[in-house]
Protein backbone atom coordinates (compact mmCIF):
# COMPACT_ATOMS: atom_id res chain seq x y z
CA UNK A 1 0.00 0.00 0.00
CA UNK A 2 1.08 3.81 -0.86
CA UNK A 3 1.11 6.47 1.64
CA UNK A 4 -2.35 7.29 1.30
CA UNK A 5 -3.90 3.80 1.52
CA UNK A 6 -1.85 3.19 4.65
CA UNK A 7 -3.62 6.54 6.39
CA UNK A 8 -6.67 5.52 5.17
CA UNK A 9 -6.21 2.22 6.98
CA UNK A 10 -5.28 4.37 9.77
CA UNK A 11 -7.65 6.81 10.05
CA UNK A 12 -10.76 4.75 9.67
CA UNK A 13 -9.67 2.07 12.33
CA UNK A 14 -9.10 5.24 14.32
CA UNK A 15 -12.86 6.31 13.86
CA UNK A 16 -14.47 3.34 13.77
CA UNK A 17 -12.63 2.28 17.30
CA UNK A 18 -14.28 5.27 19.29
CA UNK A 19 -17.47 3.30 18.84
CA UNK A 20 -19.04 0.40 21.53
CA UNK A 21 -21.96 -1.40 20.79
CA UNK A 22 -24.48 0.62 20.58
CA UNK A 23 -27.46 -0.34 22.42
CA UNK A 24 -30.04 -2.63 20.82
CA UNK A 25 -33.71 -3.42 21.77
CA UNK A 26 -33.39 -7.29 20.95
CA UNK A 27 -37.05 -7.82 22.06
CA UNK A 28 -37.97 -5.23 18.85
CA UNK A 29 -35.70 -6.25 16.59
CA UNK A 30 -37.43 -10.00 17.12
CA UNK A 31 -40.56 -8.69 16.79
CA UNK A 32 -39.56 -6.71 13.71
CA UNK A 33 -37.84 -9.50 12.37
CA UNK A 34 -41.43 -11.17 12.72
CA UNK A 35 -43.13 -8.71 10.60
CA UNK A 36 -40.68 -8.58 8.02
CA UNK A 37 -41.24 -12.35 7.61
CA UNK A 38 -44.61 -12.14 7.27
CA UNK A 39 -44.79 -9.32 5.11
CA UNK A 40 -46.83 -9.76 1.59
CA UNK A 41 -44.86 -9.81 -1.14
CA UNK A 42 -47.11 -7.18 -2.95
CA UNK A 43 -46.08 -4.10 -4.79
CA UNK A 44 -46.85 -1.78 -1.82
CA UNK A 45 -45.34 -4.05 1.08
CA UNK A 46 -42.66 -5.00 -1.05
CA UNK A 47 -40.41 -1.80 -0.43
CA UNK A 48 -38.55 -4.09 1.94
CA UNK A 49 -35.62 -1.46 1.24
CA UNK A 50 -36.99 0.82 3.19
CA UNK A 51 -39.12 -1.69 5.50
CA UNK A 52 -38.34 -0.78 9.10
CA UNK A 53 -39.26 -0.39 12.60
CA UNK A 54 -38.39 2.62 14.95
CA UNK A 55 -37.26 2.11 18.08
CA UNK A 56 -38.01 5.01 20.57
CA UNK A 57 -37.75 4.82 24.60
CA UNK A 58 -38.80 1.07 23.38
CA UNK A 59 -42.02 2.28 21.96
CA UNK A 60 -41.98 0.69 17.95
CA UNK A 61 -43.84 2.76 15.12
CA UNK A 62 -44.33 1.75 11.98
CA UNK A 63 -42.10 3.48 8.97
CA UNK A 64 -43.00 3.93 5.07
CA UNK A 65 -42.96 0.27 4.31
CA UNK A 66 -44.53 -1.62 6.81
CA UNK A 67 -47.90 -2.61 5.47
CA UNK A 68 -50.47 -1.31 7.59
CA UNK A 69 -48.93 2.00 7.08
CA UNK A 70 -49.03 1.61 3.67
CA UNK A 71 -53.00 0.94 3.55
CA UNK A 72 -53.15 4.57 5.25
CA UNK A 73 -51.24 6.16 3.13
CA UNK A 74 -53.94 6.99 0.43
CA UNK A 75 -53.65 9.27 -2.26
CA UNK A 76 -55.04 12.62 -0.70
CA UNK A 77 -57.75 13.38 -3.21
CA UNK A 78 -57.65 16.75 -2.56
CA UNK A 79 -54.35 17.83 -3.61
CA UNK A 80 -54.39 14.88 -5.81
CA UNK A 81 -57.60 15.17 -7.90
CA UNK A 82 -56.74 12.66 -10.80
CA UNK A 83 -54.96 10.03 -8.62
CA UNK A 84 -51.14 10.98 -10.24
CA UNK A 85 -49.97 8.91 -6.81
CA UNK A 86 -51.34 5.70 -7.24
CA UNK A 87 -49.42 2.62 -7.23
CA UNK A 88 -47.03 1.98 -10.08
CA UNK A 89 -48.50 0.54 -13.17
CA UNK A 90 -45.02 0.15 -15.26
CA UNK A 91 -43.25 -3.13 -14.97
CA UNK A 92 -40.10 -3.01 -12.34
CA UNK A 93 -37.65 -5.32 -11.07
CA UNK A 94 -36.08 -5.16 -7.30
CA UNK A 95 -33.86 -7.01 -4.98
CA UNK A 96 -36.28 -9.25 -2.97
CA UNK A 97 -34.52 -7.44 0.40
CA UNK A 98 -34.34 -10.58 2.08
CA UNK A 99 -30.90 -12.33 -0.03
CA UNK A 100 -27.53 -10.78 0.99
CA UNK A 101 -27.22 -10.95 -3.04
CA UNK A 102 -28.54 -7.93 -4.62
CA UNK A 103 -29.01 -9.51 -7.64
CA UNK A 104 -31.69 -12.23 -6.86
CA UNK A 105 -35.01 -10.31 -7.07
CA UNK A 106 -38.17 -10.20 -8.51
CA UNK A 107 -40.08 -8.88 -11.63
CA UNK A 108 -43.33 -6.69 -10.73
CA UNK A 109 -45.70 -6.22 -13.68
CA UNK A 110 -49.40 -5.49 -13.04
CA UNK A 111 -50.50 -8.53 -10.75
CA UNK A 112 -47.80 -10.34 -11.65
CA UNK A 113 -44.85 -11.40 -9.90
CA UNK A 114 -42.42 -13.14 -11.82
CA UNK A 115 -38.64 -14.43 -9.78
CA UNK A 116 -36.00 -13.48 -12.30
CA UNK A 117 -32.17 -13.01 -10.85
CA UNK A 118 -29.80 -10.69 -12.64
CA UNK A 119 -32.48 -8.21 -14.35
CA UNK A 120 -29.86 -5.43 -15.76
CA UNK A 121 -32.62 -3.62 -17.60
CA UNK A 122 -36.20 -3.63 -18.85
CA UNK A 123 -38.18 -2.53 -22.20
CA UNK A 124 -41.36 -1.62 -22.01
CA UNK A 125 -43.97 -1.00 -24.50
CA UNK A 126 -47.37 -1.28 -25.75
CA UNK A 127 -48.38 -3.88 -23.19
CA UNK A 128 -44.94 -5.81 -23.73
CA UNK A 129 -42.30 -6.03 -21.33
CA UNK A 130 -38.88 -7.01 -22.22
CA UNK A 131 -36.40 -8.38 -19.70
CA UNK A 132 -32.26 -8.23 -20.10
CA UNK A 133 -30.71 -10.66 -17.72
CA UNK A 134 -26.96 -9.67 -18.82
CA UNK A 135 -25.58 -7.64 -21.69
CA UNK A 136 -27.88 -8.31 -24.69
CA UNK A 137 -29.62 -11.35 -22.95
CA UNK A 138 -33.06 -10.72 -23.59
CA UNK A 139 -36.20 -12.63 -22.63
CA UNK A 140 -39.99 -11.59 -23.23
CA UNK A 141 -42.46 -11.55 -20.56
CA UNK A 142 -45.39 -13.96 -22.04
CA UNK A 143 -47.93 -14.06 -18.65
CA UNK A 144 -45.95 -15.11 -15.94
CA UNK A 145 -43.21 -16.52 -17.74
CA UNK A 146 -39.89 -15.64 -19.65
CA UNK A 147 -39.41 -16.67 -23.45
CA UNK A 148 -35.64 -15.81 -23.54
CA UNK A 149 -34.85 -14.88 -26.85
CA UNK A 150 -32.17 -17.36 -27.58
CA UNK A 151 -29.59 -15.29 -28.74
CA UNK A 152 -27.41 -11.91 -28.00
CA UNK A 153 -28.39 -8.53 -29.42
CA UNK A 154 -26.22 -5.75 -30.35
CA UNK A 155 -28.73 -3.11 -28.36
CA UNK A 156 -32.30 -3.25 -27.00
CA UNK A 157 -34.77 -4.56 -28.71
CA UNK A 158 -37.55 -2.25 -30.41
CA UNK A 159 -40.90 -2.89 -29.28
CA UNK A 160 -43.78 -1.95 -32.16
CA UNK A 161 -47.32 -0.85 -31.16
CA UNK A 162 -48.73 -4.07 -31.54
CA UNK A 163 -46.10 -5.94 -29.23
CA UNK A 164 -44.12 -7.18 -32.18
CA UNK A 165 -40.50 -6.99 -32.01
CA UNK A 166 -37.48 -6.35 -33.47
CA UNK A 167 -34.07 -6.37 -32.78
CA UNK A 168 -30.24 -7.34 -34.83
CA UNK A 169 -27.96 -10.19 -33.03
CA UNK A 170 -23.91 -10.74 -34.38
CA UNK A 171 -24.21 -13.96 -36.13
CA UNK A 172 -20.41 -13.95 -37.03
CA UNK A 173 -17.78 -11.33 -37.55
CA UNK A 174 -19.38 -8.79 -40.22
CA UNK A 175 -22.55 -10.83 -40.34
CA UNK A 176 -25.85 -9.99 -38.38
CA UNK A 177 -29.05 -11.05 -38.69
CA UNK A 178 -31.85 -8.72 -38.19
CA UNK A 179 -34.80 -10.34 -36.15
CA UNK A 180 -38.62 -9.75 -36.30
CA UNK A 181 -40.75 -11.40 -34.19
CA UNK A 182 -44.59 -11.25 -34.00
CA UNK A 183 -45.58 -13.07 -31.03
CA UNK A 184 -43.28 -16.34 -31.60
CA UNK A 185 -43.61 -15.64 -35.25
CA UNK A 186 -40.02 -15.00 -36.22
CA UNK A 187 -38.73 -14.19 -39.69
CA UNK A 188 -34.89 -13.19 -40.05
CA UNK A 189 -33.05 -11.36 -42.34
CA UNK A 190 -29.22 -11.88 -43.07
CA UNK A 191 -27.21 -8.38 -43.14
CA UNK A 192 -23.06 -7.85 -43.46
CA UNK A 193 -21.50 -4.94 -43.08
CA UNK A 194 -18.74 -3.35 -40.95
CA UNK A 195 -21.53 -2.02 -38.03
CA UNK A 196 -24.31 -3.69 -36.72
CA UNK A 197 -27.33 -2.22 -38.26
CA UNK A 198 -29.74 -0.46 -36.65
CA UNK A 199 -33.21 -1.00 -35.72
CA UNK A 200 -34.56 2.97 -35.44
CA UNK A 201 -38.82 2.08 -35.93
CA UNK A 202 -41.54 -0.71 -36.29
CA UNK A 203 -44.30 0.32 -38.50
CA UNK A 204 -47.31 -2.33 -38.98
CA UNK A 205 -45.55 -5.15 -40.06
CA UNK A 206 -42.16 -3.12 -41.75
CA UNK A 207 -39.12 -2.79 -39.97
CA UNK A 208 -37.10 0.13 -40.11
CA UNK A 209 -33.29 -0.30 -39.88
CA UNK A 210 -30.48 2.60 -40.41
CA UNK A 211 -26.99 0.42 -42.15
CA UNK A 212 -24.27 2.61 -42.78
CA UNK A 213 -25.56 5.80 -43.63
CA UNK A 214 -29.03 5.10 -44.92
CA UNK A 215 -32.47 4.34 -43.88
CA UNK A 216 -34.11 0.93 -45.04
CA UNK A 217 -36.96 -1.05 -45.04
CA UNK A 218 -37.75 -4.37 -44.23
CA UNK A 219 -41.43 -5.18 -45.12
CA UNK A 220 -43.48 -8.56 -44.09
CA UNK A 221 -43.06 -10.91 -46.51
CA UNK A 222 -39.52 -9.22 -48.25
CA UNK A 223 -36.41 -10.85 -49.06
CA UNK A 224 -34.80 -7.62 -48.88
CA UNK A 225 -34.73 -4.37 -47.62
CA UNK A 226 -35.47 -1.47 -49.51
CA UNK A 227 -33.90 2.30 -49.38
CA UNK A 228 -36.29 4.48 -48.08
CA UNK A 229 -36.91 7.95 -49.50
CA UNK A 230 -37.87 11.71 -48.43
CA UNK A 231 -35.43 12.26 -44.91
CA UNK A 232 -34.31 15.74 -45.49
CA UNK A 233 -31.34 16.51 -47.41
CA UNK A 234 -27.80 16.11 -44.73
CA UNK A 235 -30.10 14.09 -42.11
CA UNK A 236 -27.68 12.00 -40.07
CA UNK A 237 -29.13 8.35 -39.63
CA UNK A 238 -27.65 8.34 -36.33
CA UNK A 239 -30.32 10.76 -35.12
CA UNK A 240 -33.48 8.85 -36.23
CA UNK A 241 -35.41 7.40 -33.70
CA UNK A 242 -38.28 4.91 -33.06
CA UNK A 243 -41.06 7.29 -33.42
CA UNK A 244 -44.93 5.46 -33.28
CA UNK A 245 -45.82 5.57 -37.10
CA UNK A 246 -41.96 6.28 -38.28
CA UNK A 247 -39.09 7.81 -37.30
CA UNK A 248 -38.28 10.95 -34.96
CA UNK A 249 -35.70 12.97 -36.56
CA UNK A 250 -33.37 14.33 -33.58
CA UNK A 251 -31.46 17.92 -35.11
CA UNK A 252 -28.28 19.50 -33.91
CA UNK A 253 -30.76 22.53 -33.66
CA UNK A 254 -32.67 21.14 -30.78
CA UNK A 255 -35.39 19.83 -32.42
CA UNK A 256 -37.38 17.04 -33.30
CA UNK A 257 -39.02 16.17 -36.39
CA UNK A 258 -41.42 13.39 -36.81
CA UNK A 259 -41.45 11.38 -39.82
CA UNK A 260 -44.52 9.10 -41.11
CA UNK A 261 -43.11 6.18 -43.02
CA UNK A 262 -45.37 4.79 -45.96
CA UNK A 263 -44.12 1.90 -47.71
CA UNK A 264 -40.72 3.06 -48.70
CA UNK A 265 -41.35 7.05 -48.49
CA UNK A 266 -41.06 9.25 -45.10
CA UNK A 267 -43.71 11.84 -44.88
CA UNK A 268 -42.28 14.46 -42.55
CA UNK A 269 -44.70 15.49 -39.64
CA UNK A 270 -44.94 18.58 -37.45
CA UNK A 271 -41.58 19.32 -34.94
CA UNK A 272 -40.79 20.92 -31.76
CA UNK A 273 -38.46 22.32 -29.88
CA UNK A 274 -36.89 19.47 -26.90
CA UNK A 275 -33.89 19.11 -25.14
CA UNK A 276 -32.42 15.56 -26.08
CA UNK A 277 -33.16 12.44 -27.92
CA UNK A 278 -33.32 10.65 -24.14
CA UNK A 279 -37.24 10.86 -23.65
CA UNK A 280 -39.78 8.87 -24.03
CA UNK A 281 -42.71 8.64 -26.84
CA UNK A 282 -46.66 8.51 -26.03
CA UNK A 283 -47.48 4.76 -27.97
CA UNK A 284 -49.76 7.10 -29.94
CA UNK A 285 -46.68 9.42 -30.59
CA UNK A 286 -48.90 12.57 -30.01
CA UNK A 287 -46.54 13.34 -27.03
CA UNK A 288 -43.14 13.75 -26.25
CA UNK A 289 -41.73 13.64 -22.76
CA UNK A 290 -38.96 14.56 -21.55
CA UNK A 291 -37.39 15.77 -18.29
CA UNK A 292 -34.77 18.14 -17.02
CA UNK A 293 -33.80 21.66 -15.42
CA UNK A 294 -36.32 21.19 -12.71
CA UNK A 295 -39.65 20.15 -15.29
CA UNK A 296 -41.25 17.73 -17.37
CA UNK A 297 -41.81 18.59 -20.70
CA UNK A 298 -44.44 17.85 -23.04
CA UNK A 299 -44.19 17.91 -26.76
CA UNK A 300 -46.77 18.02 -29.17
CA UNK A 301 -47.89 19.14 -32.67
CA UNK A 302 -50.04 21.89 -31.39
CA UNK A 303 -46.70 22.98 -28.75
CA UNK A 304 -45.01 22.44 -25.69
CA UNK A 305 -46.05 22.85 -21.92
CA UNK A 306 -44.23 22.07 -18.79
CA UNK A 307 -45.29 20.71 -15.15
CA UNK A 308 -43.04 21.88 -12.41
CA UNK A 309 -41.04 18.96 -10.78
CA UNK A 310 -38.67 21.04 -8.72
CA UNK A 311 -35.90 18.16 -7.90
CA UNK A 312 -32.34 16.84 -10.17
CA UNK A 313 -31.22 14.06 -12.13
CA UNK A 314 -34.36 13.49 -13.57
CA UNK A 315 -35.20 10.43 -16.56
CA UNK A 316 -38.58 10.31 -18.22
CA UNK A 317 -39.22 6.03 -17.51
CA UNK A 318 -42.53 5.68 -19.44
CA UNK A 319 -46.22 6.15 -20.07
CA UNK A 320 -48.84 4.72 -18.09
CA UNK A 321 -51.88 6.21 -20.30
CA UNK A 322 -51.79 8.70 -23.38
CA UNK A 323 -51.87 11.19 -20.74
CA UNK A 324 -49.62 10.40 -18.07
CA UNK A 325 -46.01 9.78 -17.16
CA UNK A 326 -43.66 8.02 -15.01
CA UNK A 327 -40.74 10.19 -13.74
CA UNK A 328 -37.77 9.07 -11.94
CA UNK A 329 -35.32 10.35 -10.17
CA UNK A 330 -32.09 8.30 -11.07
CA UNK A 331 -28.96 8.63 -9.77
CA UNK A 332 -27.06 7.12 -12.49
CA UNK A 333 -23.51 6.93 -10.82
CA UNK A 334 -24.91 4.71 -8.09
CA UNK A 335 -27.71 3.15 -10.50
CA UNK A 336 -29.64 4.00 -7.85
CA UNK A 337 -33.51 5.09 -7.65
CA UNK A 338 -34.56 8.11 -5.30
CA UNK A 339 -37.50 9.31 -6.12
CA UNK A 340 -40.68 8.31 -8.57
CA UNK A 341 -43.43 10.61 -9.81
CA UNK A 342 -46.09 10.24 -11.81
CA UNK A 343 -46.72 13.77 -14.26
CA UNK A 344 -49.97 14.65 -16.48
CA UNK A 345 -49.70 15.90 -19.66
CA UNK A 346 -53.00 17.50 -19.49
CA UNK A 347 -53.04 19.09 -16.02
CA UNK A 348 -49.49 19.92 -15.64
CA UNK A 349 -48.48 18.81 -12.71
CA UNK A 350 -46.79 16.08 -10.64
CA UNK A 351 -47.16 13.61 -7.91
CA UNK A 352 -44.92 10.81 -5.92
CA UNK A 353 -46.14 7.76 -6.60
CA UNK A 354 -47.38 5.77 -3.67
CA UNK A 355 -45.24 2.88 -2.44
CA UNK A 356 -42.75 4.09 -5.03
CA UNK A 357 -39.21 1.84 -5.07
CA UNK A 358 -36.19 3.19 -4.41
CA UNK A 359 -32.73 1.75 -4.26
CA UNK A 360 -31.43 0.09 -6.64
CA UNK A 361 -33.97 -1.26 -8.85
CA UNK A 362 -34.22 -1.41 -12.41
CA UNK A 363 -37.22 0.49 -14.59
CA UNK A 364 -37.66 0.30 -18.36
CA UNK A 365 -35.16 2.95 -19.76
CA UNK A 366 -33.41 2.71 -16.21
CA UNK A 367 -30.36 0.23 -16.35
CA UNK A 368 -28.62 -0.72 -13.66
CA UNK A 369 -25.17 0.11 -13.73
CA UNK A 370 -22.41 -2.27 -13.55
CA UNK B 1 -40.36 -23.63 20.38
CA UNK B 2 -37.88 -23.36 17.20
CA UNK B 3 -39.19 -19.71 16.92
CA UNK B 4 -37.13 -19.57 20.61
CA UNK B 5 -34.49 -21.14 19.43
CA UNK B 6 -34.07 -19.04 16.16
CA UNK B 7 -34.85 -15.61 18.34
CA UNK B 8 -32.32 -17.10 20.93
CA UNK B 9 -29.38 -17.96 18.36
CA UNK B 10 -30.13 -14.21 16.55
CA UNK B 11 -29.75 -12.35 20.04
CA UNK B 12 -26.41 -14.00 20.69
CA UNK B 13 -25.76 -13.04 17.08
CA UNK B 14 -26.78 -9.88 17.65
CA UNK B 15 -24.85 -9.53 21.13
CA UNK B 16 -21.79 -10.69 19.88
CA UNK B 17 -21.40 -8.97 16.74
CA UNK B 18 -23.29 -5.44 16.69
CA UNK B 19 -20.54 -3.55 17.84
CA UNK B 20 -18.24 -4.64 15.03
CA UNK B 21 -20.96 -4.26 12.51
CA UNK B 22 -21.89 -0.88 13.84
CA UNK B 23 -18.56 0.47 13.37
CA UNK B 24 -18.41 -0.78 10.01
CA UNK B 25 -22.23 0.76 9.50
CA UNK B 26 -20.79 4.06 10.98
CA UNK B 27 -17.94 4.27 8.43
CA UNK B 28 -20.49 3.90 5.36
CA UNK B 29 -23.00 6.33 6.61
CA UNK B 30 -20.59 8.73 8.28
CA UNK B 31 -22.60 9.84 11.26
CA UNK B 32 -24.02 7.50 13.97
CA UNK B 33 -27.72 8.33 13.18
CA UNK B 34 -28.15 7.06 9.77
CA UNK B 35 -25.61 4.07 11.23
CA UNK B 36 -27.55 2.85 13.66
CA UNK B 37 -31.02 2.88 11.12
CA UNK B 38 -29.08 1.58 8.62
CA UNK B 39 -27.76 -1.80 11.60
CA UNK B 40 -31.56 -1.73 12.98
CA UNK B 41 -32.84 -2.10 9.11
CA UNK B 42 -29.99 -4.48 8.28
CA UNK B 43 -30.69 -6.52 11.38
CA UNK B 44 -34.31 -6.97 11.19
CA UNK B 45 -33.88 -8.51 7.50
CA UNK B 46 -31.26 -10.86 9.15
CA UNK B 47 -33.69 -12.35 11.48
CA UNK B 48 -36.24 -12.58 8.90
CA UNK B 49 -33.41 -14.46 6.63
CA UNK B 50 -32.39 -15.79 9.80
CA UNK B 51 -31.89 -19.58 8.42
CA UNK B 52 -30.08 -18.78 5.53
CA UNK B 53 -27.57 -16.48 7.36
CA UNK B 54 -26.90 -19.28 10.12
CA UNK B 55 -26.58 -21.43 7.78
CA UNK B 56 -23.97 -19.17 5.41
CA UNK B 57 -19.85 -20.27 6.29
CA UNK B 58 -19.80 -16.85 8.56
CA UNK B 59 -22.72 -15.45 9.31
CA UNK B 60 -21.12 -12.51 10.53
CA UNK B 61 -19.60 -11.59 6.37
CA UNK B 62 -22.91 -12.27 4.85
CA UNK B 63 -24.45 -9.63 7.54
CA UNK B 64 -21.99 -7.09 6.41
CA UNK B 65 -22.61 -7.91 3.21
CA UNK B 66 -26.19 -7.65 3.52
CA UNK B 67 -25.26 -4.37 5.42
CA UNK B 68 -23.32 -3.05 2.50
CA UNK B 69 -25.97 -3.76 -0.02
CA UNK B 70 -28.30 -2.36 2.40
CA UNK B 71 -26.61 0.94 2.46
CA UNK B 72 -25.62 1.27 -1.49
CA UNK B 73 -28.85 0.30 -2.38
CA UNK B 74 -31.42 2.10 -0.38
CA UNK B 75 -29.28 5.70 -0.20
CA UNK B 76 -31.42 8.67 -1.01
CA UNK B 77 -31.38 12.22 -0.84
CA UNK B 78 -31.54 13.81 2.68
CA UNK B 79 -35.01 14.69 2.33
CA UNK B 80 -36.41 11.39 2.32
CA UNK B 81 -33.62 9.98 5.30
CA UNK B 82 -35.94 8.16 7.71
CA UNK B 83 -36.30 8.52 11.07
CA UNK B 84 -33.57 7.42 13.91
CA UNK B 85 -34.24 3.24 14.59
CA UNK B 86 -31.62 2.50 17.04
CA UNK B 87 -32.33 3.94 20.17
CA UNK B 88 -29.00 4.95 22.12
CA UNK B 89 -29.56 5.36 25.87
CA UNK B 90 -28.88 9.19 27.16
CA UNK B 91 -25.98 7.89 29.18
CA UNK B 92 -24.09 6.57 26.76
CA UNK B 93 -23.16 9.30 23.86
CA UNK B 94 -20.35 9.30 21.82
CA UNK B 95 -20.07 12.62 19.41
CA UNK B 96 -19.10 12.44 15.78
CA UNK B 97 -15.58 12.40 15.36
CA UNK B 98 -15.64 14.80 12.27
CA UNK B 99 -14.29 17.54 14.29
CA UNK B 100 -11.24 15.79 15.00
CA UNK B 101 -8.30 17.61 13.75
CA UNK B 102 -6.16 14.95 13.34
CA UNK B 103 -8.68 13.21 10.92
CA UNK B 104 -7.67 14.81 8.02
CA UNK B 105 -8.82 11.96 5.48
CA UNK B 106 -12.09 11.13 7.16
CA UNK B 107 -14.45 14.01 6.30
CA UNK B 108 -13.34 13.31 2.55
CA UNK B 109 -14.26 10.04 2.75
CA UNK B 110 -17.47 10.86 4.08
CA UNK B 111 -17.90 13.09 0.97
CA UNK B 112 -17.36 10.16 -1.86
CA UNK B 113 -20.41 8.61 -3.64
CA UNK B 114 -22.13 6.11 -1.59
CA UNK B 115 -20.43 3.16 -4.01
CA UNK B 116 -17.28 4.54 -3.65
CA UNK B 117 -17.41 4.82 -0.27
CA UNK B 118 -18.66 1.26 0.32
CA UNK B 119 -15.21 0.05 -1.43
CA UNK B 120 -13.12 2.47 0.71
CA UNK B 121 -14.46 0.68 3.59
CA UNK B 122 -14.28 -2.46 2.27
CA UNK B 123 -10.57 -2.36 1.31
CA UNK B 124 -8.99 -0.05 4.08
CA UNK B 125 -11.16 -0.94 6.94
CA UNK B 126 -12.73 -4.24 6.66
CA UNK B 127 -9.39 -5.45 4.47
CA UNK B 128 -10.79 -7.38 2.13
CA UNK B 129 -8.86 -8.02 -0.73
CA UNK B 130 -9.85 -7.33 -4.70
CA UNK B 131 -11.45 -10.92 -5.30
CA UNK B 132 -13.94 -10.33 -2.59
CA UNK B 133 -14.96 -6.56 -2.66
CA UNK B 134 -16.70 -7.69 -6.42
CA UNK B 135 -18.53 -10.66 -4.25
CA UNK B 136 -19.36 -8.63 -1.59
CA UNK B 137 -21.19 -5.84 -3.38
CA UNK B 138 -22.19 -8.14 -6.37
CA UNK B 139 -20.30 -6.04 -9.14
CA UNK B 140 -17.66 -7.01 -11.64
CA UNK B 141 -13.90 -6.64 -10.85
CA UNK B 142 -13.54 -4.09 -13.14
CA UNK B 143 -15.95 -2.16 -11.73
CA UNK B 144 -14.27 -2.20 -8.26
CA UNK B 145 -10.84 -1.45 -8.94
CA UNK B 146 -12.40 1.56 -11.09
CA UNK B 147 -14.20 2.76 -8.24
CA UNK B 148 -10.99 2.29 -6.04
CA UNK B 149 -9.21 4.12 -8.46
CA UNK B 150 -11.90 6.94 -8.76
CA UNK B 151 -11.48 7.10 -4.76
CA UNK B 152 -8.10 7.56 -4.04
CA UNK B 153 -7.71 9.71 -6.51
CA UNK B 154 -10.67 12.21 -5.53
CA UNK B 155 -8.92 12.09 -2.24
CA UNK B 156 -6.03 12.69 -3.38
CA UNK B 157 -7.13 15.65 -5.30
CA UNK B 158 -8.97 16.93 -2.31
CA UNK B 159 -5.71 16.31 -0.27
CA UNK B 160 -4.17 18.18 -2.65
CA UNK B 161 -6.32 21.69 -2.41
CA UNK B 162 -6.08 21.50 0.96
CA UNK B 163 -2.21 21.70 1.21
Amino acid sequence: MNDLEDRLADELGAVAARFDAPYVDLTGLVTAGRRERRRPRVLAGALAVAAAVVLTGGVMVALPGDGARDQERTTDVATDPVGLGRPLELPWWGWDGHSADPTRGTLRTGDAEVEADGVTALAHAGGTTLVEQGAGTWAVLAGDVLRPFGMSTTATPVIGGDGTLAYVTASAARTYTLVRDDDGDVATQSLTGSEPPVVVGLVDDSVLVTIADRLYVWARRATSLTPVVGLPPGVDVDALRPWPGGVAIFGDDGTVVTGAVDGTRVRIGWSAPVENAEGVWSDDGRRYAEASGGEVRFATETGTAAATLDEDQLRVVGWESGTEVVVAQWIEVDGALTGLWRCSAVELRCAPIDGAPNGRFVLPGLAKQE
Amino acid sequence: MVSEQVAGAFEEFVTARSATLFRTAYLLTGNRADAEDLLQVTLVKVYAGWRRVSSATSPEAYTRRMLVNQFVSSRRPARFTRERLVHTPPDAPARDPDQDDRLALWPLVVALPPRQRAVVVLRYYEGLSELEIPDTLSIAPGTVKSTASAALAALRQHIGEQS
